[in-house]
């Protein structure tokens, strides 16, 4: 459960991660899922002050993470790409749209043939 | 040719595209993408077609870069050549030169070249990294930025040039090579991909990762390289795995060989095309030039790959003719077993792997002992003990300078103690290897294990001999088997026992050495002290079961019955020689008894206390054939009633409260084939009679609480001094087991019925008495004598022998001869010649109250023991001795009677 400002604003952001809707209210509580994965978003009047640590790891594809580093550099030219973890992975963090720390991880394709 | 280097377009998107495309470009750039995706057979049949479509400077750059990108310099130098004056052809042939390791040439391709040029700057970047100088790299590359392979390209020189200079930063390093990668993976640059996990594999070694993440980049490179890399990627590869251990060398040597005889069969393949259509040219009259130089560069390629392909076998024969002296070695040490041996040959055996001198120490409390050593390590200049402790203050393998050679230090980390190992080479065939340091490290490990088995060894060995000496102490047989019935071993007396040797016996199945499947059966059955009988011996078994099989106990039945008998009956001490008299009726009586003791049938024998009833018992059962089995005895007059059927026929499990958790054998079962003497049988209550007389017909007995009928074999000899007669008379005695018991009856005379044989008991109780006090037989002068003669001894035989030892003792040092008449048989006398006293020992009995005809022998002998007590102040001992009986007899005669005495008694 993640708590957002508005749930309804927020999930673009996680459908672009490649989660589906799956019920709740748009204004309230909204339940978005994918295979063996389950998220719901919970409105907040406020959001507490964060740590520095991520609220959300997610794993996505190549691209999804392409993709959202594109749209992050729409708005920010600077921002650091994706770094390669020790274990084989990109990693990149970004925040959604309420402002939370959302930390997601592309493994490196087996057999690279160009994604 | 640029635009495809730039391109962020993923190459297998871009191969689909060109596929379905056609025109002039098509083949040149398949030709450019195939070489990208590693494809080097697709990209060459591409730049066969291009050849007419290309111009032929386009052409030239192309088969140029093709080449390149396969590693293939000589032939990227051919075609390069041919556009001398295209900027792209010479920056391809200064890196094709550059590779070649002719840099001047190389520089003076590039010479009046602008870096304006990108793909230019790149490849003075790749060059200058090449020659080590990763500042060029940052000059030419900072701030550069480009797109597509070029791009990312530039970003793996400039990681390299972060990992290489002085200014080395190594997560400056990562941050460019996953930009790259990023672009790479999207692209799916196989090739230039796989250089990049390599390269990462050192960004994370100089991160001081995880050794595991290091390897698992170069997991990732392994295939990507395999499939696309030149032979310089592979060799960068080989030795970033010459530190992850020999299978990994084992995997490239075979992707080696592997990739070396497909390239052979392509350029086969190639040289054959090549022929055939330079023969189709000359039928044409057409130039061949162009194919005969080709097929000229490819004969070339065949001389590279037979040296690769040299170079490879070599590399792995080397390598396995190392690791088999490491295996030689650790299989050397494994079977040592000792760890003394291992102290005193491990430097030996180490100077197998190499080197001139070795020496093995102990690390005690900061100290180096030397053990042992090996070789001759030279006395000048060498480490002193002080340096080598703290250079091998690491728990890995480390080597030290020795002046101009080299010292191992191998420490190998022992529970009984850290050994430090030496090893001297004065010349290592090119320096000091990782492998030398990972064989050394095998060693390290295998020397460890093999002092920890060899110490495990020891402890097993001395465990081994430990049980093997308890076995061999145990008179008993110990005899152990597999699940399978087979000998795993036997002691000395079970292989007595069973008449084997041990040697014969140990492995082989027991079922199967003769006579011994009886055994084998019993075993295998589990049985707890059975008999067995086998052809030669009967034999009493008892086995535990345990996870590999049987351990059994082996007694011979005889010996186990003669134990058996010590610890719960009397030792049948007695013979015939014992019984000593010239009388007539006590003649009579022992060869009555001898004959007795021939046959089976229960005998009977009576006589007054101290007679030697139970004596003759005794002599009867080891003058029978019984001799061999258990004698055992039961007073029936000292069991307590309620204990007594419990002790002679035994009792289950749980039988009574307090009873035995395995139950326990009654003294029929103990007496077994032996003889079972019911002593003062008289005394037995009534309803034990029935009982006695139901086991005596049935020759079975029950035990308490059992229901299986356990068969009598003992023979049965009954004593009493009652009056048998009377007492059945008086129903204190059942008549029909007195008729059972009495079909042999010995009656034993009193010594006073036999006063001719005085002389001959008191010589032969002295003789005794000498023989076991190891003094010289005391004598008895005629006066004496005579007066013994005439006493009436009311006690008996006994009393005659008690009388002796008392004097005995008292007797002088040095007299042996009795000279007086004791003092109680000397007032007996004096008191009354017509009727001697009852004791000779005690305090004159004489005022005791004279029987009269009307009272029976019981009330006489009852007052008897009164007024003994009274006259002892309750003395029971002196009382005894004053009565002429055993003090055991008083104590029974006490109860019967139930006469109580005094407290301080």
């Amino acid at each position: 459960m993640l708590p957002v400002l508005d749930p309804a604003a927020a999930a673009p952001f996680y459908q672009q991660l490649g989660l589906v809707v799956a019920g709740g209210d748009p204004h309230e509580e909204l339940v978005l899922e994918r295979p063996g994965f389950q998220l719901v978003l919970c409105r907040a009047d406020k959001l507490d002050a964060d740590d520095g640590r991520p609220r959300f790891v997610m794993t996505v594809s190549i691209d999804v993470l392409e993709a959202v580093w594109a749209r992050d550099t729409r708005d920010e030219r600077t921002l650091p790409g994706p770094t390669l973890s020790s274990e084989g992975a990109f990693e990149y963090r970004t925040r959604d749209p309420s402002g939370n720390r959302v930390r997601l991880l592309a493994y490196l394709p087996a057999d690279p043939g160009g994604v | 040719m640029l635009a495809e280097l730039a391109s962020d377009e993923p190459l297998l998107k871009r191969l689909e595209g060109l596929r379905h495309a056609s025109g002039r470009e098509r083949d040149a750039r398949l030709a450019i993408v195939h070489a990208l995706l590693g494809q080097r057979d697709e990209a060459d049949a591409a730049i066969w077609r291009a050849h007419e479509a290309a111009g032929d400077d386009r052409h030239a750059v192309i088969a140029a870069f093709v080449a390149l990108t396969s590693g293939d310099a000589k032939r990227a130098l051919v075609a390069a050549d041919r556009a001398p004056e295209d900027v792209l052809a010479r920056a391809l042939a200064a890196e094709a030169l550059e590779q070649l390791g002719q840099s001047e040439l190389s520089d003076a391709r590039l010479e009046g070249v602008s870096d304006d040029y990108v793909y230019v700057r790149v490849t003075r970047a790749a060059i200058a990294l090449a020659r080590g100088d990763a500042s060029r790299v940052h000059q030419l590359l900072d701030g550069f930025e480009s797109t597509g392979m070029l791009g990312a390209r530039a970003r793996r020189l400039r990681a390299e040039a972060w990992l290489a200079s002085e200014g080395r930063d190594e997560r400056r390093a990562r941050d460019e090579l996953s930009a790259g990668v990023w672009r790479l993976v999207r692209l799916g640059a196989v090739a230039e991909l796989g250089r990049s996990y390599l390269l990462m594999a050192e960004i994370e070694t100089a991160l001081g990762g995880a050794r595991e993440h290091a390897a698992r980049w170069l997991a990732r490179a392994h295939p990507l390289i395999s499939r696309g890399g030149t032979p310089a990627d592979e060799e960068r590869l080989r030795r970033a795995f010459r530190r992850y251990g020999r299978r990994a060398i084992d995997r490239l040597v075979d992707a080696d060989l592997e990739r070396i005889i497909e390239g052979s069969r392509r350029t086969r393949t190639r040289a054959i095309d090549l022929a055939g259509a330079a023969r189709d040219l000359r039928s044409r009259s057409e130039s061949s030039d162009a194919i005969d130089a080709e097929l000229r560069a490819l004969l070339v390629s065949f001389g590279e790959q037979g040296e690769e392909l040299i170079a490879s076998l070599e590399l792995a024969l080397v390598d396995r003719e190392e690791m088999g002296k490491l295996v030689d070695v650790c299989r050397e040490l494994l079977v040592r077993q000792d760890p003394a041996l291992l102290d005193a040959e491990l430097p030996r055996l180490a100077l197998g792997l190499g080197g001139e001198a070795a020496e093995l120490y102990r690390k005690d409390a900061g100290r180096l002992t030397l053990l042992s050593s090996a070789g001759a390590w030279p006395k000048e200049g060498r480490t002193s003990n002080e340096q080598l402790l703290s250079s091998a203050a690491s728990t890995e393998v480390s080597m030290i300078a020795e002046g101009a050679a080299r010292v191992a230090l191998v420490p190998i980390r022992v529970q009984s103690g850290t050994r430090l190992l030496t090893i001297r080479r004065a010349q290592m065939r090119g320096g000091t290897s990782d492998r030398d340091e990972q064989r050394l490290t095998i060693l390290a490990s295998v020397a460890t294990a093999a002092y920890e088995s060899a110490h495990a060894a020891a402890a097993l060995r001395e465990a081994a001999a430990r049980d093997g000496a308890t076995l061999e102490a145990i008179r008993e047989g110990i005899l152990t088997l597999d699940r399978s019935g087979r000998v795993r071993s036997l002691n000395t007396a079970a292989a007595a026992v069973l008449g084997v040797l041990r040697e014969d016996a140990e492995g082989a199945v027991l079922a199967s050495l003769a006579g011994l499947a009886p055994l084998a059966d019993a075993i295998s059955k589990g049985l707890e002290d059975e008999p067995v009988r086998l052809p030669k011996v009967d034999v009493l078994v008892r086995v535990r079961a345990y996870a590999g099989g049987f351990v059994a106990t082996i007694s011979e039945l005889e010996r186990a019955q003669k134990l058996a008998h010590r610890l719960v009956g009397q030792e049948a001490r007695f013979t015939f020689e014992d019984l000593v008299g010239d009388d007539a009726a006590f003649l009579q009586v022992i060869a009555d008894a001898r004959r007795v003791a021939l046959g089976d049938v229960p005998a009977l024998i009576t006589g007054e206390s101290g007679t030697g009833k139970e004596l003759l018992a005794q002599a009867i059962h080891n003058a029978s054939p019984r001799a061999s089995h258990p004698f055992v005895g039961v007073n029936v007059a000292a069991i307590p009633r309620e204990l007594l059927e419990s002790e002679l026929f035994g009792y289950e499990a749980g039988a009574f409260t307090g009873a035995r958790a395995r139950g326990h054998p009654g003294r029929f079962e103990l007496a077994d084939r032996g003889t079972i003497l019911l002593d003062e049988i008289g005394d037995m209550p009534l309803e034990m009679q029935a009982k006695l007389l139901r086991v005596l017909q049935e020759r079975t007995v029950l035990r308490l609480g059992g229901t299986r009928a356990i068969p009598v074999r003992a023979r049965l000899i009954a004593t009493t001094h009652r009056d048998l007669e009377q007492a059945v008379k008086e129903g204190s005695f059942r008549l029909d087991l007195f008729y059972r018991l009495r079909v042999v009856h010995l009656r034993l005379p009193p010594l006073r019925a036999r006063r001719g044989d005085v002389p001959v008991l008191t010589k032969h109780h002295l003789d005794a008495l000498a023989a076991r006090s190891g003094r010289t037989a005391l004598q008895v002068s005629p006066a004496v004598m005579a007066d013994l003669e005439r006493y009436s001894w009311p006690g008996n035989v006994r009393e005659l022998a008690n009388l002796l030892e008392g004097v005995a003792s008292l007797l002088p040092a040095g007299e042996t001869l009795i000279r007086q008449t004791p003092p109680s048989v000397q007032r007996a006398l004096t008191s009354n010649s017509e009727k001697p006293p009852a004791s000779a020992a005690a305090p004159s009995l004489a005022s005791a109250t004279l029987p009269t005809e009307l009272e029976s022998l019981e009330v006489i002998e009852r007052r008897a023991i009164e007024h003994a007590l009274k006259v002892c102040n309750g003395n029971l001992a002196l009382a005894a001795r004053a009565l002429g009986v055993a003090r055991n007899t008083l104590y029974n005669k006490l109860a019967r009677y139930g006469v109580k005495t005094a407290p301080n008694s």
